[in-house]
């Protein structure tokens, strides 16, 4: 369940839902071709690797795997883009209260900024994290409650896909799951099979550290290989209460001028007054609580990988404390200028996934071939590494040349992945072998039924 | 209307893809000990071997993947 906790939250609700509301069904391949076959391979393979090596964060497996540099481009690259994406959930807070109360966009970003900002520095994060699970359980009892009265509003499934049909030739697809070539959004079959069923998902399952640490947090090894396949059976539920709300505001709503207002506009208008309140206030305060959660891992990630390790190596913890603060304030400065960069994308998560798409498949090659070939040597995992964000960085400068789609986010992130493991692979083979012995316990190894033993032992 | 026809070749293909690549995932899980797969070895319940499991999302994967 925290593993499904940690990848949805109130951004993902709004993004989703939007997303379906532009899109079609397609965005629901997301969570069902992106996460299923990535989690069952993860819990397989990667999970029972990173249990047994006994690390806890993805960066750390990589600095013991290449070098410590490609620790230290790491911690970077992932504190630019909580940096961003802070940028982008303030701006999907700004949308609820616009949508909801009625407030302009920057008044709303900036009260969410400040309220953030104040309870962050004061140190509320804790009491943040520990009401997780109680605002999870709210976002579902709200999400039930959409989809079951919207479906009610509209008549059923039947007369929902009749009302989107009938909005016009562009909404025939609307419910198909695989889009053919010619489709005007982002979603055709190619960038779901290669770019997201192949690249962005499994990069995301397994490199992003929320994801990778919720399952090592498990009791012993089987309870992490069984939490991540629980938490794909989960996910194969979440479309329908994410997805399906998006189809029925397109079918409500139609007409939006921004599509990821589709969930906080049946918030307003479909639900009873005293439970719209309740799911109002979950919502802000989820989307509150990642804000913070981000601010919070960033300065955490900013300290610990960088400026302890390179810039002042031995100072007072309230030196690095202070050290903390000060960037907290300054991404929170940063993230209220980006915030409008959002609308330069059409909806969140097309936002969310192009900013991911910079980091996660290329660490993905990396990850996959050092966990997979002993044969990769550990000069060419920081390589290939900055060959492929130097790729997507040309690509994503380019894309209009380069892609005849809008918003390729998709094939940027097969690209990279494509680069960095081609450059890895290449400068291996150009290279002398690593000693054998340096990467013992480094690399996987199938040993067959050794691991009985070890299936119910702690770590 | 020809590339109509193509559309649905094309993505047809790709569902029948989907499909066996999700199949060629459950061989491979199948080839698994089951010490490594099974909590309590080898005599727990056979809900405890999670390829069952594996089994039983990709079931439901496949379902909506040629239905919808």
């Amino acid at each position: 369940m925290s593993i499904v906790v940690a990848d949805i939250g109130a951004t993902e609700y709004i993004g989703m839902s939007g997303g379906a509301y532009r899109f079609g069904l397609t965005q629901a391949n997301f969570d069902w071709l992106g996460c299923a076959p990535a989690m069952i391979v993860g819990a397989l393979i990667f999970i029972p690797f990173y249990w047994k090596l006994g690390i806890y964060t993805v960066p750390e497996y990589l600095g013991r795997r290449y070098t410590e540099a490609v620790r230290g481009i790491q911690a970077v690259l992932w504190v630019l883009l909580l940096a961003c994406l802070l940028g982008i959930i303030l701006w999907a807070s700004g949308l609820v209260l616009q949508t909801l109360l009625g407030w302009p966009m920057m008044v709303s970003i900036l009260v969410t900024a400040v309220i953030v900002g104040i309870y962050t520095v004061s140190g509320g994060l804790a009491a943040v994290v520990m009401t997780n699970a109680l605002q999870f359980v709210l976002l579902f009892v709200g999400a039930t409650s959409i989809l079951v009265l919207g479906l009610v509003e509209i008549g059923g499934v039947g007369a929902l896909a009749d009302r989107i049909q009938s909005l016009g030739p562009e909404y025939q697809d609307h419910l198909k799951l695989f889009l053919p070539l010619s489709t005007k959004t982002p979603y055709a079959w190619p960038a779901i099979v290669f770019g997201m069923m192949l690249v962005q998902a499994p990069a995301y399952w397994l490199g992003h550290q929320a994801i990778v640490q919720s399952a090592l947090g498990s009791r012993n090894e089987w309870d992490a290989k069984a939490g991540v396949m629980w938490a794909a059976f989960l996910k194969l539920f979440i479309p329908i209460l994410i997805v399906v709300p998006g189809l029925i505001a397109l079918a409500v709503h139609p007409g939006l001028e921004d599509g990821d207002q589709s969930l906080p506009m049946l918030i307003k208008t479909i639900l009873p007054p005293g439970l719209k309140g309740l799911v109002f206030a979950a919502f802000f305060a989820a989307l509150m609580s990642t804000v913070a959660c981000y601010l919070e891992s960033a300065a955490t990630m900013f300290t610990s990988d960088l400026y302890k390790r390179f810039i002042r190596k031995t100072a007072s913890d309230q030196h690095y404390l202070k050290v903390g603060r000060i960037l907290t304030a300054s991404l929170m400065i940063w993230a209220i200028a980006f915030a409008p960069i959002s609308t330069r994308f059409p909806g969140i998560f097309v936002a969310l996934q192009t900013l991911m798409s910079l980091i996660l498949p290329p660490t993905f090659a990396i990850l996959l071939l050092g966990v997979l070939w002993r044969r990769i040597t550990r000069n060419a995992g920081l390589i290939g590494l900055l060959a492929g964000v130097a790729g997507w960085i040309v690509m994503f400068l380019f894309q209009g040349i380069l892609f005849g789609v809008e918003e390729p986010f998709l094939y940027m992130a097969w690209w990279a992945f494509v680069l960095t493991f081609a450059v890895t692979v290449i400068v291996s083979l150009l290279s002398e072998p690593e000693p054998q012995r340096s990467l013992d316990g480094l690399v996987f190894e199938f040993r067959g039924p050794s691991g009985a033993a070890s299936e119910g032992t702690p770590r | 209307m020809s590339f109509e026809w193509l559309d649905f070749v094309s993505i047809w293909t790709v569902k029948l893809g989907v499909i066996l690549f999700l199949a060629a995932i459950l061989v491979w899980i199948r080839t698994l000990p089951a010490s490594y797969v099974l909590r309590d070895a080898p005599d727990g319940a056979w809900w405890r071997d999670i390829r069952w499991w594996a089994l039983g999302i990709f079931v439901v994967l496949g379902i909506t993947t040629v239905t919808l």
